[in-house]
């Protein structure tokens, strides 16, 4: 373990791939800051540029990415009261009556402050799990990968919040569809092509990715045009007071941090938890904890109410490279996108990452700390500079934007009909957006969609078509409960509901 | 009359799984293959059977209020803008090969940026023209990444 962890140090240190970790974290933060534009579409923005690198440094230049736009994001969630991304939302709660203190300086650098800690204790976190994880993942059979891919995608669905379960599921299956067009790889015949030569390797990861993200929100900022808040932005950034704090905020930060810290790490390793869960989370439990005196604070600019969020949200980020390191499924969209990503490059994510290809494995985890150490001393000071590109408009902007993404996925195949395909994709996906569907849901479903095919083809090859393999293995069999138990609670819970509901209704009748 | 918008979602997707249904009988199966445990239709079938039950729950469960109506979901939409925008990409699409990047994507470029509404000539072409050439710069030289020039050069001669 020793011999890999030098290894990734000395690949993370490399200049190319401290450039690149600076690189991402600078315009993770720029896109993070823009109304509308989430971590997916930076990362997904991100991938045509990382073709000509090695896998290890495309990969740093994406977990750059994912750190800036999260820090992006609060940013704007401070300083505007507008998260650019959902997992800062609940950082708002606190940094934004702070701002309007005349304390943004301070609030941002709390924020950095948090998520530096939240990030590297969980980066230590992970550098101890994976590799054990890992190692006990290279006993998993087939059957045992199939239900983990159950369970990925039913927690996925679980997770998705009130209302959104039978949506989740149904974007999940629907991209579990989309991967079943083309050639199927055992079998070698066509499905779905409808005779068309285009469709015969299939539809492209990184197609889909780019069209429901960012070609997709790009067109979705003029449909549906929202305030433009980079003014009120710059505005803000004028005025940051100091960025200081005290030794009595910095001993009230410390504990918060730690348990922050470890609810986080954990939240994220759940598969479809993530980090905008992680971040509720740590500020509930924050609340709750809380003395009578303190919870008063809370919304009114609490120092803990801000340091919760925002170290759960970057400890959730590190912890849901766990199980897309260890296992090779990915437990979120962003994690989903670097997935596909990875894949092109040639690499499978998964246990054999961990022997067959140590550095990549490695120098991933050595440069979440780079990462966190080059948002706490680059991106916080130069935050005014990094604003000043918020000042490029609109018309201008989302233009760039969907000409990186169809040049993107062009660069890929050479063939136009892929920009005529990603048209389309993003037509769908705007009207399944306008209609409230989801769209990670069904990223995840695409990728492990034919993984979860091949999986349970092999199983109940092996087990000669009985479905056995399901219940004969105690891991397989808990997993499987488990999954059961995602999907049947947020549905017992409406059921329950509902069931409330109608027989209030005869009781409001009588009177 | 206006449906619920979570009503007329889950009606799109069970006729989505219908007529993926209706399509799975047209993948051809090997010789032998019918009777193996698992063929190429195997998860086509489940699938397009789960997203019927799913899809029928959600349309005979109660309608979530908050959901409100289709109308209202679709009403305010700037759509002209994006219509205008989506066939410049499928214009970009068909130009790409013939006139190379260079040409088409500064048509791209420009022919977006006036369509929000940008109208000044020095910024459509300063802010198209140099990104486009640092592009391909970028993409030929620094990447190896060959790029073609357009058919249309060819044509020429």
């Amino acid at each position: 373990m020793l011999e890999g962890i030098f290894s990734g140090l000395s690949t993370a240190v490399m200049p190319i791939n401290l450039l690149m970790v600076a690189v991402g974290c600078f315009a993770g933060t720029f896109i993070g800051m823009l109304p509308g534009l989430g971590p997916i579409t930076a990362i997904a923005l991100m991938i045509p540029i990382t073709y000509g690198f090695d896998p290890s440094t495309g990969l740093i230049l994406m977990a750059g990415v994912y750190y800036g736009a999260i820090f992006g994001g609060s940013t704007s969630s401070i300083l505007i009261n507008a998260p650019g991304v959902a997992g800062t939302v609940a950082t708002a709660f606190d940094g934004y009556p702070m701002a309007q203190k005349g304390q943004a300086g301070k609030a941002l650098a709390i924020a950095a402050y948090s998520s530096f800690s939240g990030g590297t204790i969980a980066a230590i976190f992970l550098l101890v799990a994976a590799p054990v994880l890992a190692s006990v993942s290279l006993s998993f059979q087939s059957g045992d990968y199939f239900a983990l891919m159950v369970l990925g995608l039913t927690a996925v669905s679980a997770f998705a919040g009130k209302g959104q379960v039978l949506k989740a599921i149904t974007m999940t299956l629907f991209g579990i569809m989309l991967s079943t067009i083309g050639t199927d790889p055992a079998a070698g015949v066509a499905r779905f092509t409808f005779g068309n030569m285009d469709l015969i390797d299939g539809i492209s990861f990184l197609l889909l990715a780019m069209s429901t993200f960012a070609l997709s929100e790009a067109l979705l900022s003029i449909l549906r045009p929202t305030k433009d808040t980079r003014t009120d932005e710059e505005r803000a950034l004028k005025n940051l007071g100091s960025m200081k704090l005290s030794k009595e905020e910095v001993k009230t930060m410390i504990p918060v941090i730690g348990r922050s810290s470890v609810l986080g790490f954990f939240t994220g390793v759940l598969p479809g938890a993530g980090a905008t869960i992680a971040s509720f989370l740590a500020y509930g439990m924050e609340r709750n904890i809380a003395s009578a005196k303190e919870k008063l604070q809370f919304g009114k600019g609490s120092i803990r109410g801000l340091a919760a969020p925002e170290t759960a949200n970057n400890a959730a980020c590190s912890g849901s490279f766990v199980p897309l390191l260890t296992l090779g499924i990915p437990g979120s969209g962003t994690t989903a996108v670097m997935m596909g990503a990875l894949i092109s490059y040639g690499v499978q994510p998964g246990p054999r990452l961990f022997v067959e290809q140590p550095e990549v494995f490695w120098s991933v985890i050595i440069s979440m700390y780079i990462g966190n150490i080059v948002l706490l001393v680059l991106n916080l000071p130069l935050i005014p500079y990094i604003s000043r590109l918020l000042a490029l408009p609109q018309q201008l902007l989302v233009p760039f934007v969907l000409f990186f993404s169809l040049i993107g996925v062009y660069l890929v195949t050479f063939n136009a009909f892929d920009i005529h395909m990603m048209v389309i994709a993003a037509a769908i996906a705007i009207g399944l957006r306008l209609l409230n569907y989801p769209m990670a849901p069904m990223l995840l479903g695409f990728i492990l969609g034919s993984m979860m095919e091949e999986n349970l083809r092999r199983a109940l090859m092996i087990s000669d078509g009985s479905l056995a393999f399901l219940w004969e293995r105690p891991i397989t069999l808990v997993i499987l409960l488990l999954s059961a138990l995602f999907l049947s609670a947020p549905l017992v819970g409406n059921l329950r509901q509902w069931v409330k509901n109608r027989k209030a209704v005869p009781n409001d009748g009588e009177f | 009359m206006s449906i619920n918008r979570d009503k007329f979602g889950a009606l799109l997707f069970l006729c989505l799984a219908l007529i993926y249904g209706f399509y799975v009988d047209d993948i051809p199966l090997l010789f032998g293959d019918e009777d193996a445990p698992f063929n190429a239709q195997t998860l086509p079938n489940a699938l397009a059977w789960i997203l019927g039950v799913v899809s029928f729950i959600q349309l005979v469960i109660p309608a979530n209020q908050e959901a409100g109506n289709l109308s209202a979901a679709f009403r305010g939409l700037k759509w002209g803008r994006v219509v205008q925008l989506a066939v410049l990409m499928v214009f970009y699409g068909f130009t790409i090969r013939y006139l190379g990047f260079l040409i088409s994507t500064t048509i791209f470029l420009v022919g977006g940026f006036a369509v929000l509404g940008e109208r000044r000539i020095k910024v459509l072409l300063g802010a198209s023209i140099p990104v486009v050439f640092i592009f391909w710069y970028l993409l030929t030289q620094l990447m190896g990444i060959y790029l073609a020039p357009g058919d249309i050069f060819e044509m020429l001669g």
